[in-house]
């Protein structure tokens, strides 16, 4: 799909221009990466390596190897470099070494030089080393790959360029990588990952590399060396360019993080909002407060009235306190005289109770002398009137008992009425005493009311509450305005990747229906042409998972395959991959393949001659495929093989280079 | 308006003879010590059945009934030494009513202390045989007068407290002054009666001042510290 179908597609979707689209998929960077298929075929020429070797033969060397365009066969015994050859072509083609590369053989390098032609173009690797590690490495560009031969730098009179310079590893790799993503039209592969800060892990070139030097059949990767997240997935629906896989990948991972950046801003603006809330709640009550102060300071009358109120609360709060000091009085005489009333009640009945007992009783002694007072004394007294003592006439010893009611009733009467009217007088002294009060405090109002408005302090305050009160309603009306804190752009950006995603995926979608069946087909069509027996069917899926199902058998995973069984089904994937390319017209997979001893893969000689054959047979029929395989067995090669390139040292046991 | 004491109420009235009588009587009743048996040289002394020693402490302990204020200080004082929390809710009673006004028959200073003569309420007590008094000591020098109680005034004391309701007051007085006063001796007794101010100051043959208002205020004291130190007051032990 073109661009700027896809554009128009997600304009019409998400209701937007055209124009709002472009500006968003530009902005994020997306934008470019709309493309159509393009090829991306990388094909080795030469490798040439020089330096100093610190075992038999000691000694400097230098020695090229050049590969045929089909299959090329590198023979030789183990431990005698095969290996070696593909990780020094890997250190140029990837830019940096696996650490697979023996750290001895490292040390003995000091030039290292790859001819190479990638999508279309001719390249020279030029790479030197010191002490195993690289000291200046460099990317020649020319228009044929002839004029590249013994030429280590720019030489503009043949046509080449440097395209690349770096004097370390680190750059040289990071050059590496971006020169082959671009010439490759390769793009990042990204997922999201909680352990990158990004929150995106990105695979680059290395990882797409991984998928050229097919990873020994024990590894349980189908393609790539780095088994992490869906990489073989991701990988495989790029070469099999489902519809800009690699574009949906970052697009997804974009509205993902999206998604992320979006929770984490609506915390932000419901913080907010609290904390804006917060304020305009305060402010409203500050406002509240300042407002009805105002308003009573507008009701404050004039000095003139204010004066007149106090001079006749002062009259009535002195004519108040007066009336109340009477009362006081009045009540402690009126309590005075019921405490009178009531000790003379009490003294009545006491002297007449005792007055009563004493009479009663006969006097027996003279309470001077102690003599006995004798009967008849006692006598006279009853019946004369004679005191029994003294022996005068009693008279008045007698008492009275009407005179004695009368005398106590007259106290208990007084008694009554002088209580009653001291409680009338505390209620008037209580009730007196409550009106001074409310004179005394309303007098004291009025003259602070006064007072304020002599020193013009009401006005002041007033003056003051006025700015206070506006400044607080404009405060309100900030508050209230305050828009929640939201980005419509970003709005308009999630739309859109919503709308892309949507229709990537329904394209995809489309596509992999037939694509995937296509694919299936091929693998299983060319693993039993590399000696896979009992194949009937292979389902691979987007996700990368491979079922194997054998004849009769229930499913299988590729991962429980036999390392020589998992290392056919990988060349049959990548071979499968590069006819429906070539069929469809589409890009795909480099067509480059490093394959590592197939011997060692668990495969009997039959075998070994079957999938070599088989592979020489493809390489002659798929135009744009490059095989390279090691072998230990150089007479079976030579046997079998009648179409394909063989390396091979110069005599037995002798080194490849 | 006329100069009114609202603390001494009508304080020139005197009290009848037989009131007084009455008043020595239930006195005596209620802080004589029970005797065994009647002293057996005297005939007047045949039917004695308490005594009441030293004419000081019958004064003092008149003085306390008729003065309802020093009473309440002297429960006060007696609070702060043995910290008995009764003393200072009995104190409170009488200083939260109008005893100290309304019960108050203030008593003349004579050289003695506070002193009123007590011989015309000796007298009807004695002619009605109900107290006998005895002087002991030399001929020329009397030490101490003994107030013999008879059992005729040991019946009557009985009869006021069941059948003169116009007593009850004096009745519960005599009995609280005497718990006061037990153990305490009329001279004892007549120094802590010195501590206090107003008394000590009062010329020889005037009145005695109330002091209420101040008594008032010390209770007020007490009653407004917290309550752990009225638990535990100051002075103790």
């Amino acid at each position: 799909m073109i661009a700027e179908d896809l554009i128009t597609r997600v304009a019409i979707m998400a209701s937007l221009p055209v124009s709002v689209v472009e500006r968003v998929l530009h902005e994020h960077g997306l934008a470019s990466e709309l493309t159509g298929a393009f090829p991306r075929p990388v094909r080795v020429r030469r490798l040439r390596i020089a330096g100093t070797r610190s075992v038999a033969p000691l000694g400097p060397f230098t020695s090229d190897i050049r590969f045929g365009p089909g299959l090329t066969v590198l023979a030789a015994d183990n431990l005698r470099g095969k290996t070696s050859v593909f990780e020094l072509l890997i250190w140029c083609l990837r830019g940096s070494p696996r650490s697979g590369l023996q750290g001895v053989v490292r040390s003995w390098l000091a030039r290292l030089d790859c001819d190479a032609v990638v999508a279309g173009r001719h390249l020279g690797f030029r790479l030197r080393m010191k002490g195993g590690e690289l000291v200046d490495g460099r990317v020649l560009s020319a228009s044929d790959g002839d004029s590249l031969v013994g030429i280590d730098t720019a030489q503009h009179d043949r046509g080449v360029v440097e395209i690349l310079h770096a004097t370390s590893q680190d750059a040289f790799s990071v050059m590496v990588e971006a020169l082959m993503m671009e010439l490759l039209h390769l793009e990042t592969l990204e997922s999201t990952s909680s352990r990158a800060a990004s929150g995106r892990a990105t695979y680059g070139w290395p990882a797409y590399f991984g998928a050229l030097y097919l990873p020994p059949g024990g590894e349980p990767a189908l393609l790539g060396d780095l088994v992490v997240g869906g990489l073989a997935g991701r990988l495989l629906q790029v070469f099999l360019d489902l519809p800009s896989a690699a574009l949906l990948t970052r697009i997804r991972a974009a509205r993902d993080q999206l998604a992320d950046a979006d929770r984490i801003a609506e915390a932000d603006a419901a913080r907010m909002r609290l904390l804006f809330d917060g304020q305009r709640r305060a402010t409203l009550e500050q406002l509240e407060a300042s407002r009805s102060e105002l308003a009573m300071l507008h009701d404050q009358p004039s000095i003139a009235a204010l004066v007149e109120a106090v001079s006749t609360l002062t009259a009535s709060a002195v004519a108040a306190d007066a009336s109340l000091r009477e009362a006081h009085q009045t009540y402690e005489l009126l309590r005075w005289q019921r405490r009178v009333d009531e000790k003379r009640l009490n003294d009545v009945r006491e002297s007449q109770a005792a007055r009563s007992l004493f009479h009663a009783l006969d006097p027996q002694v003279c309470p001077r002398c102690e003599a006995p007072i004798s009967p008849e004394r006692r006598a006279a007294e009853r019946t004369r009137a004679i005191c029994a003592v003294c022996t005068e006439p009693t008279g008045r010893g007698t008492v009275d008992p009407q005179q004695a009611a009368n005398a106590e009733r007259e106290g208990q009467w007084r008694l009554t009425t002088s209580r009653n009217a001291e409680v009338a007088a505390r209620a008037h002294r209580d009730a007196i005493a409550a009106y001074a009060e409310g004179r005394r405090s309303a007098l004291a109002d009025a003259e602070r009311a006064l007072a304020m408005a002599r020193t013009g302090e009401a006005a002041d305050r007033r003056r003051e509450l006025v700015n206070r009160v506006a400044r607080l309603e404009g405060a309100v009306a900030a508050l209230e305005s305050l828009p929640v804190p939201a980005e419509h752009r970003r709005d308009d950006l999630r739309v859109v990747l919503d709308a892309t995603v949507a229709i990537l995926s329904e394209e995809q979608e489309a596509a992999s229906d037939s694509l995937f069946g296509e694919l299936n087909a091929d693998i299983a069509e060319l693993a039993r042409g590399f000696g896979f027996r009992n194949l009937d069917r292979i389902v691979v899926d987007r996700a990368g998972r491979l079922q194997v199902y054998k004849t009769g058998g229930p499913r299988e995973w590729f991962r429980t395959q036999s390392p020589g069984e998992r290392l056919r089904l990988r060349i049959a994937v990548v071979v499968a991959l590069l006819r429906i390319g070539h069929r469809h017209g589409i890009a795909t997979h480099p067509g480059l393949l490093l394959i590592d001893s197939p011997r060692s893969e668990e495969i009997q000689d039959d075998d070994a001659v079957a999938l070599l054959t088989a592979l020489e047979r493809l390489c002659v029929e798929t135009p744009g495929l490059q095989i390279l395989v090691t072998t230990a067995d150089e007479g079976l090669v030579r046997r079998a093989l009648t179409e394909s390139t063989i390396i091979a040292p110069a005599g037995p046991g002798q080194p490849l280079w | 308006m006329h100069p009114v004491s609202t603390t001494d109420v009508d304080g020139d009235h005197v009290t009848s003879r037989e009131q007084d009588a009455i008043r020595i009587l239930l006195i005596i009743a209620s802080a004589a010590v029970p005797l065994p048996q009647p002293p057996n040289d005297d005939p007047a002394l045949a039917d004695a059945v308490a005594v009441l020693e030293s004419q000081v402490r019958l004064q003092k302990l008149d003085f306390w009934v008729r003065n309802p204020d020093f009473f309440a200080d002297e429960l006060l004082n007696e609070f702060e030494w043995c910290g008995d929390i009764d003393l200072l809710h009995q104190a409170e009673a009488i200083l939260e009513s109008e005893e100290p006004e309304v019960r108050r028959y203030p008593m003349m200073r004579f050289l003695f202390g506070a002193y009123e003569p007590l011989d015309d309420a000796l007298a009807v007590l004695r002619s009605a045989h109900l107290v006998v008094r005895r002087k002991r000591g030399s001929a020329d020098r009397v030490q101490q007068h003994d107030y013999y109680l008879t059992r005729p005034g040991r019946e009557t004391a009985d009869c006021i407290l069941r059948d003169a309701p116009a007593f009850a007051y004096f009745v519960d007085r005599t009995r609280a002054v005497a718990a006061l006063a037990d153990g305490h001796r009329g001279t004892h007794l007549k120094d802590r009666q010195y501590q206090q101010g107003e008394y000590r100051d009062t010329a020889i043959g005037a009145r005695i001042a109330t002091i209420a208002p101040r008594v008032r205020a010390r209770l007020r004291q007490y009653l407004d510290r917290p309550r752990h130190q009225n638990e535990r007051p100051a002075g103790v032990g």
